[in-house]
């Protein structure tokens, strides 16, 4: 059923700006016509707009620009990343989704998206301010291959792939704060939530929460945090097509993420310290055992903070609290 | 197992002979005894000791190298009593957290039952949260790490006895 309704989509788009006879989408799908006017109702009850002209046939005018599974599926150019997407309107969590999907089985490149979170969180379950509709908010399941202590690189990886994303789409150039937040103008535009199953030899699975502030009016969040945080249509002063945002995002990530598992995290550590948030500048750290100020002054190979402290040691970080 | 008493009497034995090494080895505990030399414990793999490391028995391949006058106060932790056969240990290092977020209670306590699935603590490095799996059922004896201590991989975090 869904299969076949996924395939109309596609026969209709195919043929840009042409009419495609009732007959011969029923020959292409092996259904009766009475089953293809069945699903084009039901695609314009989902928003495609569809011409049907008598003894013509079907043209796709336009796909609906709110969300749904067929359009997020619709053009996909990726081999997994995105291939199972779920998409529901409202959830509690797309987190707390693809962690049940995960632990239930769900193949890899899995991704979970919601048009609203009812409690969105970010680390520690502080709160992500989610409840309205016009950000990203997605959650991708993966199982890869590596060593648990290597994880943490998929954490500045999906980082790279969010902003390369945004260069490409957008044209703007934003900043990684490390290790994960995106950052314009010094306000968060992204956040990113990396959360792992693993023993001490083996991931079982790995959920990449990505929260970015796409749509939204700045007045839709609350008010402490209206100072910190940006939006995409603030700055450009126009929508978004979410559709083909999230698109380019997968794509962008199934890239990076086959370089890294062929190639290590080099390739991905360079891009990465190019975007760096406050690069060479001064810091604040708060450790469990310390409080001080050092330089920020890079990333190891494995994707911690490197630091000049006041003595002029540098100091690896793999965990703080830092003030920047 | 040795006992005490018979860990006792090898030490006295030892002491008077020209041996100068004993090891003695069953069901994966291993009990070593050295002439001079210092109390001291050193995992045969790479991973960091913790500070109040003082295992003579674990299921790991850990040895515990004995000085022949201070065996007894060693042993009588150990032997006498294990109070349990399985560590999880960190796979990464990061810092823990022994609960979801500051204001809500701890995953586990000492005395708590757990089962393979159960989640114990979080590890976090770089922001990636590692949500760690008892993997084993058994009762929690000992929880070896404090809220918001950096763990290094492979740490033991907690102690299970298993049921």
């Amino acid at each position: 059923m869904k299969k076949n309704k996924e395939r109309l989509i596609s026969l209709l788009a195919s043929s840009k700006n042409a009419y495609i006879s009732g007959e011969n989408l029923s020959e292409e799908l092996q259904v009766t016509r009475t089953s293809i006017w069945k699903y084009i109702k039901e695609l314009k009850e989902e928003g495609y707009e569809i011409e049907a002209i008598r003894k013509k046939g079907y043209m796709l005018k336009q796909i609906p620009l709110h969300l749904s599974e067929s359009v997020l599926k619709w053009d996909l150019k990726t081999a997994f990343i995105g291939q199972n997407i779920i998409y529901r309107p409202v959830l509690s969590s797309t987190q707390d989704m693809a962690h049940e999907l995960a632990r239930s089985g769900c193949e890899a490149g899995t991704l979970v998206i919601a048009d609203k979170q009812t409690s969105g969180r970010g680390r520690l379950n502080r709160e992500w301010e989610s409840n309205h509709s016009g950000g990203i908010w997605m959650s991708l399941v993966l199982r890869p291959e590596i060593a648990p202590n290597n994880a943490p690189q998929l954490t500045l990886l999906s980082a790279v792939a969010v902003s390369n994303a945004i260069e490409k789409l957008l044209a703007i150039d934003v900043q990684i704060k490390w290790p994960n937040d995106i950052f314009l103008h010094n306000k968060k535009l992204a956040g990113i939530l990396t959360e792992m199953q693993a023993e001490v030899d083996k991931i079982n699975y790995l959920v990449i929460g990505i929260g970015i502030n796409v749509n939204q009016q700045i007045e839709v969040f609350g008010e402490e945090l209206q100072s910190k945080v940006i939006s995409l249509k603030e700055l450009l002063d126009q929508e978004i097509d979410r559709k083909t945002f999230i698109h380019c995002i997968l794509e962008e990530f199934e890239l990076l993420y086959n370089d890294y598992l062929e190639n290590g995290f080099k390739p991905i550590q360079k891009s990465w310290v190019d975007k760096a948030y406050k690069i060479g500048e001064e810091i604040s750290l708060k450790t469990p055992k310390k409080n001080f100020k050092a330089i920020f002054e890079g990333i190891e190979h494995d994707g911690s903070l490197l630091v000049e402290n006041s003595n002029g040691d540098i100091e690896k970080i793999y965990s703080a609290e830092i003030d920047w | 197992m040795l006992s005490i008493k018979e860990i006792n009497e090898l030490i006295e034995k030892i002491d008077q002979s020209s041996i100068d090494e004993f090891s003695y080895e069953s069901n994966g505990d291993k009990v070593t005894l050295k002439k001079n030399t210092e109390v001291h414990y050193t995992p045969k793999e790479s991973a960091p000791a913790h500070p109040n490391q003082e295992i003579v028995k674990t299921n790991s391949n850990q040895t515990a190298e004995i000085n022949n006058e201070e065996a007894q106060e060693q042993v009588d932790t150990t032997t006498n009593s294990p109070t349990y056969d399985y560590e999880i240990v960190s796979p990464m290092v990061g810092t823990f957290y022994s609960s979801p977020s500051p204001d809500k209670p701890a995953y586990v306590n000492q005395g708590d039952k757990v089962s393979e699935s159960t989640i114990v603590c979080i590890v976090e490095a770089m922001k990636l949260f590692n949500e760690i799996e008892a993997e084993i059922n058994g009762e929690i004896t000992e929880v070896l790490a404090e809220n918001g201590e950096l763990v290094e991989y492979g740490q033991p975090l907690f102690r299970v006895k298993k049921v």
